[in-house]
């Protein structure tokens, strides 16, 4: 991971995230290897070091885990308390860090006195309280509802822009990764099986677990799927021609590269589902057509798309779609297999 | 009931104001730092040691097994070697003192548990030491468990203590034993029975105040 980076993990429960999470600060100890922290191989610590070490690493977690008995000041005190430091100076931080967060009228509040919402901007101020160059959250937005959790990834937004902090976060939601990350690494049986950026993963995904897990994102191939099979027989179905599916990203996404393309190979076609959007600063398209003609009709235009950075998945008319998005050579299983090493980002190439 | 009696339990209620009051405060004293090693060291916990462990449970089972009015005469050798005498209010204290010891240890081992895991890992995370936890979040997060705790463990020694005549230790107990059971005085035997309850009562009610004022928080 990358300094200054918001850095995913995702994966089923079960899958070891939340394990190589807390490897990070050691709460959880590996059984071999090394975990190297900001130039510090964390294992080889001795008590003292590794109590500093973690003063350096702030931690949020999916229930909070406040302090019930103590206010939302002397929660946010506790990590400055605990690092010996003088009254005056820990009750400035703490109004600063609580100002930070929005919560400065709830200073006197308890814990149970606030909404959930509220109870992890508490977290978040008192892991960041020390000053923190890490952030990890544990599925910090898995107990909140889809507005609050959009509130407090916004906050993680600040925390790793405004603040410089390295941020980690472990999700079983494709959309938090979506709204926040810019590296991802999907996780099964305690290994990682695919990582690189958020674009490249979310638009290109290689291995079939990060299939299954966009799809259960609103915008997903199983919608692609159904859609397709919801269309088999109408006015299409009678047309010569096949389904494409085309996705773009960066500065393809703006150029008129559909036009051009029908204009250069005279052919025509339909969209017939489309997403055009911005991942982390990454504007992409993502779209459903129907290329009409012949075979080689279709294949001029594909080669066309693809020499503007299009990348082309030719999709089989029959109807066990849900498999679906065969097709070129280009995912396939030999490339599954490459995409298991590690940051292999650019899924933009084609057949 | 004749008119001599009313001094006599006056005095017998101040012995065991006393002899609960001193014994509470020592088996809590003594209790509590039990109850937080049975904590620290049982599995999964801040420093697992079974060993440990075992031995302090076993220790704390047979005091907690052996019945009050034996381990009353039991230890007398060592009530004569810390107060000097093994007769009155005071030798009363040590006996009540190690017979509740263990059990407020129990209770608030119970209370201590109830602390979420995930707090004291938080804690953690934040770089706390052992005991940075135990002082800044395992005590203060049990606070109303171990108030109550205490609340029963008072009013338990208030029963004990009725057994402390045995050695001379009085209180109303013993007044009610000697006067009401023993001379079929019925009229001593429920005025001082009353004032057990009226005290009983009294404690439970302090107690629950201070869990609720601690309480109110979560």
């Amino acid at each position: 991971m990358e300094a200054g980076e918001i850095f995913g993990l995702i994966g089923y429960s079960g899958a070891g995230k939340s394990t190589l999470l807390r490897c990070v600060n050691l709460l959880e100890r590996p059984t071999q290897g090394e975990v190297w922290v900001d130039g510090q191989e964390m294992t080889r610590l001795n008590k003292r070091e590794l109590q500093a070490a973690r003063r350096q690493i702030g931690m949020i977690f999916q229930h909070f885990h406040l302090l019930a008995s103590a206010t939302v000041a002397d929660n946010v005190a506790f990590p400055l308390r605990l690092a010996h430091q003088r009254g005056a100076d820990v009750t400035s931080r703490v109004n600063e860090l609580l100002d930070w967060v929005g919560l400065s009228e709830h200073a006197h509040k308890y814990p149970a006195q606030l909404s959930g919402g509220q109870k992890q901007r508490v977290a978040i101020a008192r892991a960041l309280a020390t000053r923190p160059k890490i952030l990890l959250c544990d599925e910090a937005t898995s107990a909140l509802d889809p507005e609050t959790t959009r509130q407090i990834l916004d906050l993680i937004l600040r925390v790793n822009r405004e603040l410089g902090v390295t941020v980690v976060v472990v999700t079983h939601e494709m959309s938090v990764v979506r709204r926040v990350c810019d590296h991802v690494a999907v996780m099964e049986a305690g290994r990682i099986v695919e990582s690189g950026s958020v674009v490249d993963t979310f638009l290109f995904p290689k291995h079939e677990l990060t299939r299954k897990l966009l799809a259960m994102d609103d915008e997903s191939e199983a919608n692609f799927s159904a859609e397709m099979a919801h269309r088999q027989g109408n006015w299409l179905g009678e047309r010569p021609g096949r389904k494409l599916r085309l996705v773009f990203r960066g500065d393809a996404v703006y150029r008129p590269i559909l036009s051009e393309v029908a204009q250069q190979t005279a052919g025509h076609y339909s969209i017939l589902k489309g997403t055009v959007d911005v991942i982390k600063d990454v504007p992409y398209g993502r779209l459903l057509v129907q290329w009409f003609g012949d075979e080689t009709t279709v294949a001029k235009a594909i080669a066309a798309l693809e020499e503007r950075g299009c990348r082309v998945d030719v999709l089989e008319d029959a109807s066990g779609l849900s498999a679906a998005v065969s097709s070129r050579p280009l995912v396939n299983a030999s490339c599954q297999q490459e995409a298991m090493n590690v940051g292999n980002g650019e899924g933009g190439d084609s057949g | 009931m004749s008119d001599l009696v009313w001094p006599d339990i006056l005095q017998a209620t101040w012995q065991t104001l006393y002899m609960v009051g001193v014994s509470t405060l020592f088996a809590t004293a003594l209790g509590l730092p039990m109850g937080v090693f049975l904590v620290l060291f049982s599995t999964r916990h801040l420093m697992e040691r079974r060993a440990a462990y075992q031995v302090l449970a076993v220790i704390v089972n047979i005091v907690r097994s052996v019945p009050f009015i034996i381990l009353l005469i039991a230890i007398i050798p060592l009530t004569e070697w810390i107060v000097g005498t093994s007769i009155g209010v005071n030798a009363a204290i040590v006996p009540l003192t190690v017979g509740a010891a263990p059990f407020y240890a129990r209770v608030a081992e119970t209370a201590l548990r109830e602390v979420e895991s995930g707090v004291l890992e938080a804690a953690q995370a934040m770089g706390a030491s052992v005991w940075q936890i135990v002082w800044r979040v395992l005590l203060p997060e049990a606070r109303p468990g171990l108030i109550a705790g205490v609340t029963i463990t008072a009013v338990t020694l208030v029963s004990y203590s009725a057994m402390s005549g045995v050695i001379g230790g009085g209180g109303l107990g013993d007044l009610a034993v000697r006067y009401g059971y023993e001379r079929f005085e019925t009229g001593v035997m429920l005025v001082t029975t009353a004032i057990l309850v009226v005290i009983v009562q009294c404690m439970q009610m302090l107690g629950d105040a201070l869990v609720k004022h601690y309480a109110r928080r979560s």
